[in-house]
């Protein structure tokens, strides 16, 4: 599929559409699909029409802009604005306006992008459905009766119903990816400290990674090379510039090494997603990629080590909404009941199970059966990668065990609910990055692939991902 | 565990966890905490070689900039942000 982002940034070049034109046709697809898919927590339009008049208004003067200026996106409603709301779904942000943007958003104001609005997700980017959400659930474009995937589900679905042509993501655990899967368009989870999470509302922050969503490939290249790289204001991020994905991005499969996780394909996986990810492997093996079965024993105990893992992180970034300093509050006589009820009401269902998890994992007497117990084992898991990339260029296998499920059919399940990741969190565990593309459909739902490479190898996710595409059609 | 103890474990998590519960988020969270914390016992069959925890992920560690203090621009910014002040003070009611 040829890239939608090169072919308006093109149409604005020659002066066929302008940008507040664009927006327009946004909006109005905007308005057209949201009363059924609830993508938006909120849209800017305001906002929105000044970066696009200003767009206009430089090209006007002969600028020559980067090839994003003046096409509108969507944003995680986790990552701040400035001067916009910023909700995280929560009750407990409803009406913050953040007074800074994230870098990942100063990077893309820099490539001119116009922000349309602010997608929605599960509260505080904590689910597998984006049915958790203050604004309500967002709906599949592919079915209405089904869940988008989650948490980055607005972003997702937004960009499969064409309302955007990309959005930004957050994956802590799957949260690009497995909406991307379940929609049926491109996500990408870059390395752990390649983009950085300045201004990014934060739940695990050694998980925690930004990334595109696209309807191609090389859109959500685009993307990403825009917003990856060292950052002084986020000190994991990795040093110096990103790599570009997009120069060897055509250079084809042949003679790379792909392995085949066989724990992918295990009991508990779809056997019609299983068949449509092996069509898919069957294909880059024709187009001359070697292909073999490799071993991640330790996948099993992946899902475990990061429910661990994120709840503790997450009872203690979450520590700071405490109705003093900012986002909600309720009236109390002590600082101890302030903290209490506004913690109480502005946190949602599954916000405070994960919050008292994690605080059960951190206590003295747990701590070291649970918190750093789970520490080590990950450094077990991200040797396995290691040593498994030691032999292949890139990991392929399903992105999700199973393809888009009913809205409400488990939300008061969580170990139901979580197992939707369990293909997904191993690639947060172990830092490396992955990215998913659309291959075919099981159920005659949308299924992805997901190609993982080691840290830092982006290029190499895009590589096999742009030649899938092509020979895919 | 028994119900009670439970229950019982979700009070004491909710005091250290700051955040009030309704009774039906106590036996919600009783039933989801016991499942899941019986589900995530499997790490402990792992064995491992214990490391301080000092690193990230990607191997970066001991990250640290310059001590020098520079006036953030956001000050007033995010004195706006809070839900009470008086001036430019966050307004709390006495602690001592």
């Amino acid at each position: 599929m040829s890239s939608i982002i090169k072919q308006l940034a093109e149409d604005l070049k020659e002066g066929k559409i302008s940008s507040v034109d664009l927006l327009a046709k946004t909006y109005s697809e905007i308005e057209k699909k949201e009363p059924e898919i609830n993508a938006f927590v909120s849209v800017e339009k305001d906002m929105a029409e000044k970066q696009a008049r200003e767009i206009d208004e430089r090209r006007k003067k002969g600028e020559n802009l980067p090839v994003l200026a003046g096409i509108p996106c969507g944003i995680k409603d986790l990552i701040c604005v400035s001067g916009t709301k910023t909700t995280a779904a929560s009750k407990m942000l409803e009406n913050f306006v953040p007074p800074y943007d994230a870098e990942v958003i100063t990077r893309l104001r820099e490539s001119g992008a116009v922000f349309a609005g602010k997608t929605n997700l599960d509260e505080f980017a904590m689910g597998s459905s984006t049915e958790f959400s203050i604004k309500g659930p967002t709906h599949n474009p592919a079915d209405l009766s089904l869940v988008p995937g989650g948490s980055s589900g607005g972003s997702a679905a937004a960009v499969a119903s064409g309302m955007v042509p990309y959005a930004l993501g957050t994956d802590t655990g799957g949260s690009i990816r497995e909406p991307a899967s379940f929609c049926g368009v491109v996500g990408l989870k870059p390395t752990y400290g390649r983009v950085s999470r300045y201004g990014v509302i934060a739940y695990a922050s050694s998980f925690d990674q930004v990334g595109p969503i696209a309807k191609t490939v090389e859109d959500a290249a685009i993307v990403y090379e825009t917003i990856a790289g060292n950052d002084p204001k986020d000190s994991t991020t990795l040093a110096g510039n990103a790599p570009s994905v997009l120069s060897g991005m055509f250079d084809g499969v042949k003679g790379l090494r792909v392995g085949i996780p066989k724990e992918f394909f295990a009991e508990g996986v779809d056997k019609e997603v299983a068949s449509e990810v092996k069509k898919a492997i069957d294909k880059l093996s024709n187009a001359g990629a070697i292909v073999t079965e490799v071993s991640l024993p330790l996948t099993d105990v992946a899902l475990a080590v990061y429910l661990v893992l994120t709840r503790a992180e997450a009872s203690t970034n979450l520590a700071r909404y405490d109705g003093v300093r900012f986002g909600s509050t309720e009236a109390g006589k002590t600082m101890e009941e302030i903290y209490r009820k506004t913690r109480g009401k502005g946190f949602g269902v599954e916000v405070k199970q994960r919050i008292m998890l994690g605080t059960f994992v951190l206590t003295s007497g747990y701590a070291d059966r649970y918190y750093r117990q789970a520490v080590a084992v990950r450094r077990e898991i991200a040797r396995e990668y290691a040593r498994a990339f030691e032999n292949v260029d890139v990991l392929v296998g399903p992105a999700a065990p199973e393809v888009a499920f009913p809205i409400g059919s488990k939300t008061n399940d969580p170990l139901r609910m979580y197992a939707a990741d369990v293909l997904t969190v191993p690639i947060n565990v172990a830092g490396v990055p992955a990215l998913v593309v659309p291959c075919g459909k099981a159920h005659n739902l949308p299924v992805g692939l997901q190609i993982i490479a080691a840290q830092g190898r982006e290029d190499l996710c895009f590589r096999v991902g742009a030649e899938y595409e092509k020979i895919n059609g | 565990m028994e119900d009670d103890s439970k229950i019982d474990l979700i009070r004491h998590l909710a005091v250290l966890s700051r955040m009030e519960l309704t009774e039906g988020e106590e036996i919600r969270y009783a039933r989801e905490i016991d499942e899941i914390v019986k589900f995530v016992g499997k790490i402990s069959d792992i064995k491992v070689s214990p490391k301080p925890l000092t690193t990230t992920i990607s191997g970066i560690s001991h990250v640290v900039r310059a001590d020098i203090f520079v006036e953030s621009k956001f000050a007033d910014a995010l004195l706006d942000v809070v839900p009470k002040k008086e001036g430019r003070m966050v307004k709390v009611p006495k602690i001592l």
